[in-house]
């Protein structure tokens, strides 16, 4: 009996360590999800379950709740701006107190210092501070300094910090949040944590062209307001901006510069708090939960919308968030006016727990944790990257190298390679000298030989026809070409160089090279993620636009005067190609063995090509069609706007063709419908 | 609209209500007191302790040792007395609460309710509402009445029949005529209010089939609920069920898990005040079923389950592609089954869902012959899926047949040796290589010769191989599936989205094509002696479809599955894969048995219900403790339970998987999880060694969250959730731990 209690323990013994309160349902109702270094979402463990829900803080149904905040000490505060109070109940929900009862009509936010003073946003334009017994301590209203402007004062969210001041955001006010400092009964400070407005291409043409009537017409083009606010230990204040992309999440120094990225973002975010493990949690009204580290790397993504499944953990309008020691999540759902609650897993632990380590540098350490993670998840993306970074400190380059190809971690990639280039350069250099050496040797031996004995010369004998066959000869004019566009493009015209089938080869060699350098260049250049292949697609556009532009350009051409016939065109535009076909490969080679200090080799290779390309096509389309510099240019500004012709061309008839099948196919499904009754 | 304004009207009186409390905060103690007495009162109302001749107008029509049966005929409203404690159960409502419009206050007093399609209306009406015309013929163990609802000129027959300890209610199919064309039975509520209760006036709770099953408490919801929960028997039917708007997720993806399928047509509703339940039972009409529970709150005070029958329904006929344009159509055919249900009743000690559940057993023991339940881990294997390469999609390698044979030689070492286990993703072309038509395996992981050679070996050391294999859907991607796939009743073709990148969708075979594909594989494995199959898709999806302009049901598509894998075990080891009641006299073995629920938001306690009544039946295997993030508390429900563990298994690191359809198979490397498996097989093969041969006969949870089992052999399991230690019975249970007492 007692030997499989000692064997369960030990079994569970470590898990247990970690463990909060067991009452979850292990199944639960929403996938869990965490990104891979493409920013890709990919599944994982459950991070966090529901816990329970409840609707009623004692016998106070709550009727519209706009904000909670969940002290150290175990209470949980309450904004219900249907009840015009704050309620206070414990963890668990049981109901301990009501506070500002007559003296608070619409509370939207609500923040609890450590010395207990409850700080109430009340839409109806004030502040309200009310001390730990619930008497009014301090009531702040508009500030009439002039900087603030002629705005109305309605707060919706509020933090304070540990001096007092106090962060406000004001709902309709583009400025950014309200700071006020309690001195004087409220001074205004300043604006705080801005957003800027976005300004788009298509409003800057508008804004050129347009009237002034007409501008008036249009959406004013504000900054948008930050919907919540927390602020973490040293005082760092986070704002949370819906559709801001990248900056919808921002964490904002005490000089307002933002220190956080958010490598995904939701474009409904609605509340956001700070966790126990330097990690922030943010909620999007439709009820998705995200939790960063603290420099923006999802960690998890979960939960989603109730809609009309009638399962626990999906939200209907998420207002607010929070969590408590634990690490338990409190999320506000107004419109069912319902507090949920969830608690992290064993996986979730374990994943704070490397975290903490991890963050505050204790990478060794780390790694232990990590790994643990790694057995339940693999794929899990930031456990790699951790990973690879704990090996690249403790200078186990092959291992980082490894873990950084997973999670894309280019950084580690480049700086492990390095470091594993080196040691392969300082074991093999010698004998890959000498390997060198021994074959250039060998080279040398074998043309002695061959100029004594001629050996090689069946190998010529038997190589000489296709050698000297014309399609051989008109390929190799590429090389010439290349050198001699001018000399070319009149060897195009006069003396028989075009040919269709020299100029399909090389249009196929551009096309392979391409799909080779998208595919196969080094891990730190590519631009695809892996495992990923749209090869059709690529031939097709490369294909595709070279038939397209040589097609216009033709057309323009015809009718300006121009001597070049369509194959002349199209052979010296695939002539022109050269310097792709010839050296991308060596740029694709090299980019396998280097390192983010030596890409400007490749980037030199890239300016290198295309600017030979590009002078070469220029040339064939001046010698070609014996035009001027001047005519040259003219004819290639006629050729860009004939392509954006046939491009709105195909699109009109593609949208035309689609209603015609659309017409067809509702008219058969009418004969149908008829014929089936 | 009426339902609005009722739940309106209800949310109103629960506001007054609320209010009034408010207001009454000072005399809340008096309040209690009102309270407890009106509990009181009902009770007593509910306990009729002699034996009477009539009960509340209802008139004694039969009777044997257990139970009594009352009937008024008006409504055909029932009553059913336990003799031994003399509780009642009434069928209908006497005196509603004021609080309901005309249409639901006939319906609550009504025996059986309807909606009736008129062309492309539903309505809901009932024996009142609708002038039914009723004749009775009474008969020694029951009665049949002959019922015409005038107002729509529609007639049936509804058979009640007193049993040993229950009754059964019959609605035979080819009674029911319908004068008018396109008035029309929509759905049937056969005796919805059976066991009400009002509000918070009784104790008990109502049994859901929700995964393995839920409760719901018979407590004050405080308008929580404005909706009932609607589960559907055996699962979603393809053919018509676009029950919800789907929100993706960033636009693409589905991140809300698929609700548990209800296996068993199950509900109950339990009185623990007067220890009297009931368990309904569907037998027949199963397919077109759902069972809806209405709490407290959604649409009346009242708390009550109903198995709900559509006989037609009414769909969206699509007139372009983009679906913009649409009509409104009445299913053609009628469901041409018999509506049948069985009410059993348990009092006393079994009025509990563990009663039920044991009554459910032996129920089910009147078809099913017992399989041997023996304890076996089960380790399936993923052999091969695809990743897309530069030109052809590529193979991805993940468990060859030499890695199982490794695997399995590794844990033999270990004494690991009771193993079961479903080969996934074996057949040439890899997992999502479906349908299969014959035995033919991926020469990656082996060959044909291969496989054939390791089920051989593993036969002779005693283990179960299965093939897995989805005899149901169709890929798009690997074979032509222009034909014989389904569609919709609005006539498009059904794609079941996988949310992933390499095969975007599947389709569903015509059930004629999935069993002549089936046949022929199991013909094909016939001859290189492979005889062990792991079935899912045709086990639990039934549907209705369109195929060739006619409409086919879900009643036709059983009948032809059922026939199919009849005869498949009859030559077979058939391995389901959550397989629905009516195949679990079919299958060896059940997988992926649920060991939780759904989770809605209306179930406030989850009991093991489907594996009490078939622990010591049929083995069950759980789902794959990989996945799940709280791992102890998960070891914990198995030994609870008595489902046996599953492990998903690869050779290789599942990182290769990233960029193909089992991309969510995040963890399931070998390595890693060999010693979880030696841990999980030894200390859960002692408890199943201790328990083998014995069913469940008890099972209840104790009020500090100690889940007590008891079996028939006289073992008790002890099993402590909280992470504090607990005396329980005098037994001392550590913090998440379990005891075996009485060995």
């Amino acid at each position: 009996m007692k030997k499989w209690k000692k064997c369960l323990l030990a079994f569970f013994s470590v898990l247990l360590i970690l463990q909060p309160a067991l009452q979850a349902r292990a199944e639960v109702p929403y996938k869990t999800y965490t990104i891979d270094g493409y920013g890709y979402v990919t599944e994982t463990q459950t991070a966090y379950t529901p816990k329970t829900t409840f609707s009623k803080i004692g016998e106070h149904s709550l009727v519209n709740p706009y904000d909670l905040k969940v002290t150290e000490d175990g209470y949980i505060y309450i904004a219900d701006a249907g009840a015009g109070v704050v309620y206070v109940s414990t963890l668990e929900g049981e109901y301990v107190k009501t506070i500002g009862e007559g003296e608070l009509s619409e509370p939207y936010g609500v923040f609890v210092t450590e010395e207990k003073d409850v700080y109430v946003a009340d839409h109806s334009g004030k502040v309200v501070v009310f001390d730990d017994d619930g008497e009014v301590s301090a009531v702040y209203t508009k500030p009439d300094h002039p900087l603030y402007g002629s705005g109305e004062f309605k707060p919706i969210k509020i933090v304070v910090n540990v001096g007092g001041d106090m962060y406000i955001v004001c709902e309709g006010n583009s400025n950014g949040l309200v700071q006020l400092t309690p001195t004087e009964g409220g001074t205004f400070l300043g604006y705080f944590g801005t957003n800027f407005a976005s300004v788009t291409v298509l409003r800057m043409i508008q804004e050129a062209v347009f009237t002034d009537a007409q501008l008036a017409k249009m959406v004013s083009n504000l900054p948008s307001t930050p919907v919540n606010v927390a602020i973490d230990k040293q005082g760092l204040i986070y704002t949370v901006t819906p559709g801001e992309g990248l900056t919808s999440l921002k964490k904002l120094n005490i000089a307002g510069s933002n220190l956080i990225e958010p490598d995904a973002y939701d474009g409904k975010e609605a509340a956001v708090a700070v966790g126990n493990h330097d990690n922030v949690y943010v909620a999007s009204s439709d009820g998705y939960i995200y939790e960063y580290n603290s420099e923006g790397d999802l960690l998890f993504v979960f939960g989603g919308r109730d809609d009309g499944r009638f399962r626990i953990g999906l939200s209907r309008k998420v207002e607010a968030i929070d969590v408590d020691l634990d690490d338990n999540i409190y999320v506000l759902d107004s419109d069912a006016g319902q507090v949920q609650v969830f608690e992290a897993t064993e996986f979730t632990n374990l994943l704070h727990k490397a975290l903490n380590l991890y963050e505050n540098g204790r990478y060794a350490e780390s790694k232990e944790p990590l790994e643990e993670v790694l057995e339940m998840n693999s794929l899990f993306d930031y456990a790699n990257e951790a990973m690879s970074r704990s090996y690249l400190q403790e200078e186990n380059y092959e291992q980082a190298l490894r873990y950084a190809r997973v999670s894309k971690a280019f950084s580690v990639y480049s700086d492990s390679f390095w470091e594993v280039r080196n040691a392969w350069l300082r074991s093999h250099l010698i004998s890959a000298v000498g390997i060198l050496l021994l074959i250039l040797i060998v080279i040398w031996a074998l043309k002695k030989v061959h100029q004594k004995k001629g050996i090689f010369n069946p190998l010529i004998e038997a190589t000489e026809k296709p050698r000297n066959s014309g399609y051989w000869q008109r390929l190799k004019y590429m090389g010439y070409y290349m050198k001699h566009p001018i000399d070319g493009a009149y060897g195009l015209r006069y003396e028989g160089k075009s040919s269709w089938i020299t100029a399909c080869t090389l249009l196929v060699l551009t096309t392979a090279v391409y799909i080779i350098n998208k595919y196969y260049c080094g891990f730190l250049l590519r631009s695809v993620r892996e495992g990923r292949y749209t090869i059709m697609n690529d031939v097709l556009s490369i294909v595709g636009v070279f038939v397209v532009l040589t097609a216009c350009n033709y057309l323009m051409c015809t009718i300006n005067d121009g001597e070049g016939s369509f194959k002349r065109l199209f052979c010296g535009f695939a002539f022109a190609l050269t310097p792709y076909i010839l050296f991308q490969p060596i740029c694709i080679i090299v980019s396998n063995v280097i390192t983010y200090n030596e890409v400007f080799l490749i980037d030199f290779g890239q300016i290198f090509i295309t600017a030979w390309v590009v002078i070469l096509i220029f040339l064939t389309i001046k010698e070609v069609n014996n035009y001027s510099v001047k005519e040259t240019f003219k004819i290639i500004f006629l050729t860009a706007f004939t392509v954006l012709i046939l491009a709105l061309l195909v699109f009109i008839i593609y949208v035309l063709f689609r209603q015609i099948v659309e017409f067809i196919a509702a008219v058969a499904g009418e004969v149908v419908y008829r014929i089936g009754r | 609209m009426a339902d609005n304004k009722i739940r309106k009207t209800v949310k109103k009186a629960l506001a007054a209500g609320l209010t009034a409390a408010m207001l009454l905060a000072p005399i809340q103690s008096f309040a209690a007191d009102g309270e407890g007495t009106d509990k009181a009162k009902a009770l007593a109302e509910a306990i009729v302790r002699e034996d009477a001749k009539t009960i509340k107008d209802h008139e004694l029509v039969a009777e044997n040792d257990a139970i009594a049966l009352y009937l008024y005929e008006p409504t055909l409203s029932l009553i059913v007395r336990d003799k031994k404690t003399g509780a009642i159960m009434e069928s209908t409502v006497g005196e509603s609460d004021g609080t309901l419009n005309a249409t639901w206050e006939n319906f609550i007093k009504s025996g059986i309710g309807f909606d009736i399609l008129n062309n492309v209306n539903e309505e809901r009406t009932d024996l009142i509402s609708a002038q039914a015309d009723i004749d009775v013929a009474k008969k020694a163990d029951g009665f049949s009445a002959a019922v015409n609802l005038t107002k729509y000129q529609i007639s049936f027959v509804l058979n009640v029949t007193l049993l040993e300890d229950g009754i059964e209610v019959e609605i035979p199919g080819d009674s029911i005529v319908e004068e008018q064309d396109q008035v029309t039975l929509g759905n049937v509520f056969v005796y919805p209010f059976l066991g009400y209760t009002y509000a918070d006036e009784r104790d008990g709770y109502m049994l859901m089939p929700d995964g393995n099953g839920a409760l719901i408490y018979l407590e004050d919801n405080d308008g929580r609920f404005t909706s009932p929960l609607n589960l559907k028997v055996w699962g979603d039917n393809a053919g018509v069920d676009e029950s919800y708007v789907l929100s993706l997720f960033w636009e693409e993806y589905q991140t809300v898990n698929d609700a548990e399928p209800v296996l068993a047509p199950v509900f109950g509703m339990v009185h623990t005040d007067s220890r009297f339940a009931v368990l309904g039972i569907i037998e027949e009409g199963a397919e077109d079923a759902r069972i809806s529970a209405y709490p407290n709150g959604a649409v009346t005070n009242y708390n009550w389950v109903v198995p709900r029958f559509t006989l037609r329904r009414i769909y969206k006929q699509l007139m372009s592609k983009e679906g913009t344009s649409a009509v409104q159509l009445q299913e053609a055919k009628r469901a041409q089954c018999d509506i049948k249900l069985r009410y059993v009743f348990a009092s006393g000690e079994d009025a509990d869902y563990a009663g039920l559940a044991v009554k459910y057993r032996e129920y089910l023991l009147e078809n099913l012959s017992a399989k041997e339940d023996k304890f076996r881990i089960r380790l399936d294997f993923l052999g091969t899926d695809r990743e897309n390469g530069m030109i052809f999609k590529k193979p991805v390698v993940m468990t060859t047949t030499d890695n199982i044979r490794d695997i399995y030689a590794d844990l033999k070492e270990a004494n690991v040796t009771d193993i079961f286990s479903i080969y996934k993703g074996w057949q040439d072309g890899g997992i999502w290589s479906m349908p299969i038509s014959k035995y033919k395996a991926d020469s990656k992981i082996g060959g044909t010769s291969a496989l054939t050679k390791l089920i051989k070996e593993s036969k002779e050391e005693g283990i179960e191989l299965y093939l897995y294999q989805d005899a149901l859907r169709a890929n798009p991607d690997t074979v032509n599936t222009t034909f014989n796939v389904i569609k919709k009743l609005d006539e498009s073709v059904y794609e079941e989205n996988t949310y992933k990148e390499i095969y975007e969708s599947f389709r569903f075979q015509t059930p004629d094509q999935a069993v002549k594909k089936l046949n022929e594989s199991l013909k094909s494995y016939g001859k290189k002696g492979v005889d062990s199959l792991a079935l899912t898709g045709i086990t639990n999806h039934l549907y209705s479809y369109n195929y060739n302009g006619k409409q086919y049901n879900r009643t036709e598509n059983l009948q032809i599955f059922s026939e199919a894998l009849e005869s498949a075990a009859q030559d077979f080891h058939l391995a389901m894969e959550q397989p629905i009641s009516c195949y679990w006299n079919l299958a060896d073995s059940i997988v992926g048995m649920p060991v939780n629920t759904s989770s809605y938001i209306f179930t406030d306690e989850e009991v093991p219900f489907l594996s009490i009544a078939l622990k010591g039946v049929i083995p069950m295997y759980a789902d794959y403790t990989n996945f799940e993030a709280n791992k102890s508390e998960y070891f914990l429900q198995l030994v609870e339970t008595g489902i046996y563990p599953s492990f998903y298994l690869t050779w290789e690191d599942p990182v290769d998987l990233l960029y193909t359809n089992s991309a969510d198979l995040y963890t399931s490397r070998y390595g890693v999880y060999k010693n979880e498996i030696i841990e999980y097989y030894t200390l859960l093969k002692e408890v199943s060694d201790a328990t083998a041969g014995a069913v469940i006969t008890d099972r209840e949870k104790t009020a500090d969250n100690v889940a007590v089992v008891t079996y028939s052999n006289g073992v008790k399991v002890y099993v402590n959730y909280n992470e504090q230690p607990v005396t329980c019975d005098g037994i001392a249970l550590d913090a998440m731990s379990y005891q075996l007492v009485g060995r």
